[in-house]
């Protein structure tokens, strides 16, 4: 499970995250919703560990976000991706699979089935620097899969993606969250978010406006969501189309 | 007169990548050999060997073709007739730098030289042409590079990888081939050359203990979320390193260039732990020159020079210098993570 109480992250005078508290449960999955810079991104990294919190407390599956263990028991998929340019898409579950300390037997079935389901195979040996956008999220997906974590992070896993990938993403996540894996994503696509998710967190300007199951929003999720978010209305472009008329 | 102006606008933009492009080579003003070759200018004559060792490393990623920078499906997309494509085509040969350093030194040292440099370009610009339609050749011969056993293996891979793709080795390989050749071919060689030439060569590879994060890019965020302590990432990257340097100063002098070597790791842990300098695939590698570079030229040469008197000892010290910047600098590696 995923517990934060008042959680904040201030980058000088600017606070990109401020008190947030929220509990996900052991084998469900919350969706964190938000516009872009509302501070979704900047939560995960407190919640996987890669920035220290301003304060407040997190806790993921019993251990303290800044216990060196805790990056043994989760698999995260960063918004930068984090790959190598000079590792092929094989090579980066390899490193995965070594540093997780997997037998190489393991490793190498798990990236045979990784790569079948994620249909990556035929980039398996292609630099990431020769991947697609596409590719190199299915591969840094792939290395938060790997080492069979027992809580993921998802950083926009469907964004980038094919629909037949990203449903085959979304059954995936179903199907692992029933076996006890937690799961908090974020994610802009909310059709696809009202599928997969249980409860829904959303985020604005760093703090929470909303924390729900899934089933008790009295609303569909996407009215929820614009409800919460300042909509704007875009300047009319009115040259565009003129060549047509 | 609007298709002219479209040449002419596209001229301008490739001209302006292809400075670009120029610009990105002053990197060499960050690695460590250049303070040396500076130094060594003070009496040009000798510097003339280093120069055209670094000239024709440079050759390779001088000589892309400027029309590169635009792909081919945006060309596809743009309103050009053929004439305009053919008017582009012909005048993007003299953006090439190439082309500018072949008419430099046609004016300074004859048009031969000129023309060589130029040809070389070319046949190194056919060469890449041709590789890009041979399957696995585009970029595939770093496959060929091992990664030993273990999680540190896997670290060890990545960062020849990331070495090899950039220019540093290839001069350090120059260096230390070239004088392997001299020195086993029978010619009457200073006794001292050898040890000299292997401090050289460490220090060509020396700017590399300075940017191990900086090398990999965007990768370099995976390491906060491996499993692995600081320790373990430092050491393996510097076993990497070694290895290379190894294999590097066998044929000249092992203990002096290895131990050279250690000294450049000991003095760059700080600033590639403390001061990631992103770098640039296919150039030099750029470090803080001063006062880092500077210190590691220092400890290389002093050390490097010192063995043969102080013997073990000094190896016995270099050691536990290492070990001891392994283990600091990896506790201030982990102690990144909430940066």
């Amino acid at each position: 499970m995923i517990d934060c109480g008042g959680l904040t992250k201030a980058f000088g005078e600017f606070q990109a995250v401020s008190g947030v508290s929220f509990e996900v449960r052991a084998g469900s999955i919350c969706a964190l919703l938000g516009p872009n810079g509302a501070g979704k991104s900047t939560l995960v990294k407190m919640l996987t560990g890669l920035i220290t919190p301003s304060a407040g407390t997190a806790q993921v599956c019993g251990l303290a976000v800044d216990d060196p263990e805790l990056k043994r028991i989760v698999g995260v998929l960063p918004e930068s991706l984090a790959l190598f340019d000079a590792l092929t898409v094989a090579e980066h579950l390899e490193m995965t699979g070594a540093v997780y300390g997997l037998k190489s037997s393991d490793t190498q079935s798990r990236i045979d089935q990784l790569l079948r389901v994620l249909r990556l195979e035929h980039g398996r040996n292609t630099f990431i620097h020769q991947c697609s956008y596409g590719m190199k999220k299915k591969t840094s997906l792939a290395m938060a899969l790997l080492p069979n974590p027992r809580a993921l992070f998802l950083d926009e896993p469907f964004e980038g993606l094919d629909p037949i990938t990203a449903e085959t993403i979304r059954v995936q996540l179903r199907a692992i969250a029933q076996r006890g894996v937690t799961v908090l994503l974020t994610s802009h696509i909310l059709s696809m978010v009202d599928r997969v998710a249980d409860q829904v967190v959303m985020i604005r300007r760093g703090e929470v406006v909303l924390d729900s199951a899934i089933r008790d929003l009295p609303k569909s999720l996407e009215e929820s969501y614009f409800e919460r978010v300042e909509t704007i209305t875009p300047e009319d472009l009115e040259w565009l189309g003129s060549a047509a008329s | 007169m609007a298709g002219l102006s479209g040449v002419i606008s596209l001229l301008s933009a490739l001209g302006k990548v292809s400075a670009r492009h120029v610009r990105s080579f002053g990197s060499i003003g960050g690695q460590n050999l250049f303070l040396f070759v500076a130094f060594v200018a003070l009496q040009p004559e000798s510097a003339a060997f280093f120069g055209e060792i670094l000239l024709v490393v440079l050759l390779f990623p001088l000589s892309a073709d400027p029309m590169q920078a635009l792909p081919e499906e945006r060309r596809a997309t743009w309103p050009l007739g053929n004439w305009q494509w053919a008017a582009v085509r012909v005048a993007s040969l003299f953006l090439s730098p190439i082309t500018w350093i072949g008419v430099a030194l046609a004016l300074r040292l004859g048009w031969r030289v000129g023309a060589l440099a130029v040809g070389g370009g070319a046949v190194i610009l056919l060469l890449r042409k041709i590789s890009k339609r041979l399957p696995g050749m585009n970029g595939g011969w770093l496959l060929w590079v091992p990664a030993p056993p273990g999680p540190l293996g896997a670290i060890m891979r990545l960062q020849w990888r990331g070495m090899l793709r950039t220019l540093d080795p290839y001069v350090a390989l120059v260096l230390s081939g070239s004088t392997a050749v001299y020195r086993f071919s029978g010619l009457p060689v200073d006794a001292e050359a050898p040890r000299i030439m292997a401090l050289v060569t460490a220090l060509a590879l020396s700017t590399h203990a300075q940017v191990f994060l900086g090398i990999d890019g965007a990768g370099s965020e995976r390491y906060l979320q491996m499993p692995l302590r600081g320790w373990q990432i430092l050491l393996a990257k510097d076993l990497a390193f070694l290895a290379m340097l190894m294999v590097l100063v066998a044929p000249l002098d092992f203990v002096g260039g290895v131990l050279a070597g250690i000294a450049s790791l000991v003095i760059g842990h700080h600033v590639s732990v403390l001061n990631v300098i992103p770098q640039s695939p296919w150039r030099f590698t750029s470090g803080a020159l001063i006062p880092w570079g500077l210190m590691q030229t220092v400890a290389l040469f002093s050390i490097g020079n010192a063995v043969r008197t102080l013997g073990l000892p000094l190896i016995a010290g270099c050691l536990l210098a290492w070990a001891w910047s392994v283990m600091y600098y990896g506790w201030k590696w982990d102690r990144r993570t909430g940066q």
